[in-house]
């Protein structure tokens, strides 16, 4: 689920790509000294993302700081934190947990043991947050529908939809602008749920594990490459036609900083992940005739 | 503010059931939510868009003009319970208008347009364009469902738009391998490499 939501960075002045990076050097600061050093494997860019949010709609700056990690020993970094940095870590966190959990009963039992390093991380995380009950709900709204023998792409992507939803606008001050994020927060969830489905559709079909959109558009091994032609234009169209929803209530969201990066992210960043995604497959084709 | 639904649509009292059909669908066009997503105007839209729906609905009541136009989708039999269904989706009870879509047996490309059209609105994109997209296979001449799909396009079609514009704001990118070593850069941080692609 994790790794979507990402800039663009040929398109960033070198001013921006300091900032995006010291938001996400923030938050692996931030878990490093609450959570253990262990944790900030787990970080992903969808954390800084919600680092950059937060202060942008509720008008923090950061706190700046620099000095040197455990990865990079030699060259300083910046490190912007703050409340921000240390909700997107505990979001993180939560989510990295889950998701191990999933991949427990999906993959292989061995995930039990990142899994368990992770728990007392998780517990205290969930104590940190002020929407643990919405978040943990969610998810576990989405485990059911994922296993309820009636599911669609769509009514599993709605959880998800929910999910980031609700994570980007809980700690928005202002009533108004939470609205705003709670929709983008929607679209953007329900973006990531249906392009980690599209991304992972030929090792889900490989490995049998559960994926709705084989189901919704009857995509079978034999005819895989047939089948995900039929479907393209539909999910391209849909997928498009959510990012400008996303980019709709971004837009009418009141940005005090960060805008420049965040419309990277939504504009150009989430434009090339979509893109890239889709044609996936059309490529493996034109390389790859062989049957699965 | 007026109550007569013949002013509301701008259409004379003795106009033809395809004039009034026309003058709807000029307005409804006009005033549709999807317009308007994220436009300060969008609640005045919102009010328009029933309101003009409202008054299509009685005078179509009011002739009991059964109003599947010439487009010709032969009667499904089920056309009483679409107006209803068409009534719902303007006042955005959607849950109500999906219940209705859902216990009819009829799979005519109205009742793919009208579902396409609840999923729509509920945000649940992907059954949305996939049941307009149905419609209109079914129907190609059919110029709702035309207009339907082309507000879906062009909704995708802003958004490049908005990014072609960021991009050309940000001056030339730079060449193919700093911006490999730039997007590597950030994949680096914290030496967590997560990311298949870095």
């Amino acid at each position: 689920m994790f790794g979507y939501v990402r800039a663009n960075s040929c398109f960033m002045d070198e001013q921006d790509k300091t900032a995006y990076k010291g938001y996400y050097c923030g938050i692996c600061k931030s878990m490093k000294r609450r959570y253990g050093i262990h944790t900030t494997l787990t970080l992903s860019y969808e954390a800084a993302f919600l680092s950059l949010i937060l202060d942008s709609i509720n008008g923090n700056s950061p706190t700046r700081s620099e000095g040197r990690c455990h990865a990079h020993m030699l060259k300083p970094r910046l490190f912007l934190s703050g409340a921000s940095a240390d909700y997107a870590a505990d979001i993180n966190v939560i989510l990295a947990y889950k998701s191990l959990e999933d991949n427990i009963v999906d993959e292989s039992p061995l995930w039990r043991i990142p899994a368990a390093l992770l728990k007392p991380a998780f517990s205290s995380a969930l104590k940190n947050i002020t929407n643990a009950e919405n978040v943990l709900s969610d998810l576990n709204g989405l485990s059911i529908e994922e296993r309820s023998g009636h599911c669609t792409t769509d009514s599993a992507a709605h959880f998800s939809g929910r999910l980031i939803g609700g994570i980007l606008s809980a700690q928005i001050h202002d009533k108004t602008a939470a609205s705003a994020l709670y929709g983008m927060g929607y679209q953007l969830g329900r973006w990531i749920y249906i392009i980690d489905a599209f991304d992972d559709l030929l090792q889900d079909l490989k490995k049998k594990r559960f994926n709705p959109l084989v189901s919704d558009f009857k995509i079978k091994k034999e005819s895989f490459y047939s089948d995900v032609e039929r479907m393209q234009l539909i999910v391209e169209d849909s997928l498009f036609l959510t990012l400008e929803h996303i980019r709709a209530g971004w837009e009418s969201a009141k940005a005090h900083i960060n805008g420049r990066i965040i419309s990277n992210i939504i504009l150009l960043g989430l434009k090339k992940v979509t893109s890239d995604t889709i044609s996936k497959y059309r490529q493996e084709e034109t390389h790859d005739e062989r049957p699965l | 503010m007026t109550n007569d639904p013949y002013e509301i649509l701008g259409v004379s009292r003795n106009a033809s059931p395809a004039e009034i059909k026309e003058a709807y669908r000029n307005l409804a066009k006009k005033y549709h939510p999807d317009r308007y997503s994220g436009n300060p105007l969008s609640g005045l839209a919102e009010e328009k868009f029933k309101e003009v729906t409202r008054a299509y609905e009685e005078i179509k009541d009011k002739a009991s003009y059964t109003g599947n136009g010439k487009s010709g989708h032969a009667a499904s039999g089920r056309a009483g319970s679409y107006e209803s269904v068409r009534r719902l989706i303007a006042e955005g009870r959607y849950d109500e208008a999906d219940q209705i879509l859902d216990s009819s047996r009829d799979r005519s490309a109205e009742w793919y347009f009208l579902r396409g059209t609840v999923y729509l609105n509920r945000g649940w994109l992907l059954q949305g364009v996939q049941y307009i997209q149905t419609a209109m296979r079914m129907d190609p001449s059919n110029s709702e469902y035309k207009a339907a799909y082309s507000r879906i396009s062009s909704g995708g079609r802003s958004y490049r738009d908005a990014g072609n514009a960021y991009a050309a704001g940000c001056g030339s990118p730079c060449d193919c391998c700093a911006s490999l070593i730039c997007a590597d850069c950030c994949c680096e941080c914290c030496g967590g490499d997560l990311i298949g692609c870095c």
